[in-house]
């Protein structure tokens, strides 16, 4: 890693982000590296617009204020565009993971500055009957399309930290959730 | 030679929740409703999974709490609780019964602001209030910290020259709720570093009956404080011994009671506590960059206060600029005011310079650090004054 690679989750109360940030930085600390992930906890409840960071470095990480300019931003809801700005900072060229079964035009032309990687997270979750109540859980197919982007992180280390983390039914369709959006994902 | 490590991805909550139980701690007594944290949800968590021999106390107010550590402490159990804001200032008359009973009891802090109105965000007003207690308190930056200093407060408590409770608080969320690597000794190295509980002498023992909380003389009570005084005093020779064995055993640098980074050549000093230090040696990058020699002490340990250390670290120092997180209304930044103390106790002509930051959880970043220094060398500031700095801007 030539920097800190920075992460900036967009979602609501709910999608689990602060779960998928923290597994994310448990893979990158079992590969060696640093990592931290902070979630900001407002007055928000379910549903409400939420954020969490990811840092992600080959050094030690001090810095603990938010993350200004991502590397990356995922965004759960593709409402929250017309609700917040979550691209507010996002470096040129940076990576948009947007939970879509496909862009409008008007999001294409929104996100034209960034490289775009659009996922159905919901219809991967639905696949592997990852639901909550009912809901499906798009939180795990998002990661996935991170451990296929990230050089660094690797399938096998993927499912060595939801191991420790699940067992048993749930586990299993954890991981079936994240080894779809790893073979789905199309990543230019 | 190298040693195989536990290294876990923790928030700073189960940090200080891994380290009360790895220091065998045998009664934890908490209030398990709002202000309490994760640290004993987690702690009842491991004790049921019957990891460890420990005991909770679940009782009904943070009085209580802290009552039922103290009773444990006083028959010589290692006890510990953990609370934030509202919680401690509801344990507060406890606090005191705690230190001039002279009992070891250890504490984990989450620093929180106070209402109304409601909020759970960071804020160092709530802890600053155990100032004057005769509690040992440590700030720490990191889940790392909390991890390492909870230990080590079971050992700087214990010590029979010592015998006060010691208090180790980290920033909510920022810290609480940030989860981050954690390197861990293995338990037979905490072992050897920390004796058994066995060794604490009990307060309340049969064979040597004695009184607690009578009412004594004025003058017995102003020996009593004087006593405190001293132990305190004293105990910063015990807390950089217990830093140091603590270094040696882990690696990492506890000989140091204010860590310091880049201050050897550097003009222009940053003070902080808790948290924001991060972002504070992050500014400091920046500033000398642009050329600037600035360098950033960290107030680990806020009581007793390590004078000489501050001293030896800013002696040669152009100007110092405090950041407090707590301000003593109608004074000034509170830290602000021990690097006050402590420049004119040496007479020494630096200039200090107060400003408040991250009330109520507003966000500190390296842009703040930035602009105050540079306001400084441009001559924008008045030492007379408290500047209010939020997002850059001074309110």
């Amino acid at each position: 890693m030539t920097h800190m690679l920075e992460i900036r989750w967009h979602g609501r109360g709910g999608h689990g982000l602060v779960s998928a940030s923290n597994l994310l930085a448990e893979m990158a600390v079992k590969k060696g590296l640093y990592a931290q992930s902070i979630p900001i906890f407002g007055a928000e409840r379910r549903g409400a617009p939420t954020r969490v960071f990811t840092r992600i470095s080959d050094k030690p990480i001090r810095t603990r204020s938010s993350v200004k300019n991502p590397d990356i931003v995922i965004i759960t809801d593709r409402h929250l565009l017309n609700i917040i700005n979550p691209l507010e900072g996002l470096k040129k060229g940076g990576y948009v993971i947007i939970n879509v079964d496909e862009l409008t035009e008007a999001e294409r032309s929104r996100l034209q500055d960034f490289k775009v990687i659009p996922v159905n997270a919901v219809e991967i979750a639905l696949k592997a009957d990852l639901k909550v109540g009912g809901i499906p859980l798009v939180n795990i197919p998002l990661l996935g399309v991170l451990v296929k982007l990230l050089d660094f992180i690797d399938i096998d280390v993927a499912e060595e930290v939801l191991k420790e983390r699940w067992s048993g039914e749930i586990l299993e369709k954890n991981i079936k959730a994240l080894k779809y959006a790893v073979e789905v994902v199309e990543i230019a | 030679m190298e040693r195989v490590r536990r290294k876990y991805v923790l928030t700073g909550n189960y940090a200080a929740a891994y380290a009360a139980l790895h220091s065998r701690v045998e009664v934890v007594a908490a209030y398990p409703i709002t202000p309490q944290t994760t640290i004993v949800e987690k702690i009842d968590e491991l004790i049921s999974k019957g990891e460890y021999n420990t005991t909770m106390i679940r009782v009904e107010s943070e009085h209580s709490a802290m009552a039922a550590a103290i009773g444990a402490s006083a028959a010589g159990a290692r006890a510990f609780t953990a609370t934030a804001s509202h919680g401690l200032f509801y344990m507060y008359e406890n606090i005191w019964w705690a230190a001039n009973s002279r009992l070891p009891v250890v504490a984990s802090f989450v620093t929180r602001a106070l209402a109304p109105p409601w909020n759970i965000w960071s804020d160092h007003q709530d802890v600053y209030a155990l100032r004057d207690s005769g509690w040992i308190l440590f700030l720490a930056r990191n889940a790392q910290e909390v991890y390492d200093l909870i230990i080590q407060a079971f050992k700087i408590a214990e010590d029979d020259e010592v015998r006060l409770p010691v208090g180790v608080a980290h920033d909510a969320f920022i810290v609480s709720h940030t989860s981050e690597p954690v390197e861990m000794p293995m338990q037979d190295e905490i072992d050897s570093f920390l004796p058994p509980p066995e060794h604490i002498k009990p307060l309340l023992d049969p064979e040597n009956p004695v009184s607690v909380g009578n009412l004594p003389t004025a003058e017995q009570h102003y020996m009593l404080r004087k006593n405190i005084w001293d132990c305190i005093i004293y105990s910063l020779s015990v807390i950089r011994r217990v830093g140091r064995e603590y270094t040696e055993l882990t690696g990492r640098n506890y000989g140091e009671l204010i860590p310091a980074y880049k201050t050897e050549d550097a003009e222009y000093i940053l003070v902080t506590s808790g948290a924001m230090g991060g972002d504070a040696e992050d500014a400091v990058d920046v500033l000398r960059d642009m050329g600037i020699r600035a360098g950033h002490l960290s107030i680990r340990l806020f009581r007793p206060f390590p004078h000489d250390e501050l001293i030896d670290k800013v002696a040669d120092s152009k100007a110092i600029l405090v950041f407090n997180r707590g301000v003593s209304m109608g004074l000034g930044g509170v830290i602000t005011a021990d690097i006050r103390d402590s420049i004119s106790k040496e007479a020494l002509s630096i200039p200090v310079y107060d400003f408040i930051v991250g009330l109520g959880g507003v966000e500190v970043s390296k842009d703040d650090f930035i602009k105050a220094v540079h306001d400084l060398k441009t001559g924008k500031l008045d030492m007379k004054k408290t500047y209010y700095l939020m997002g850059g801007e001074y309110v």
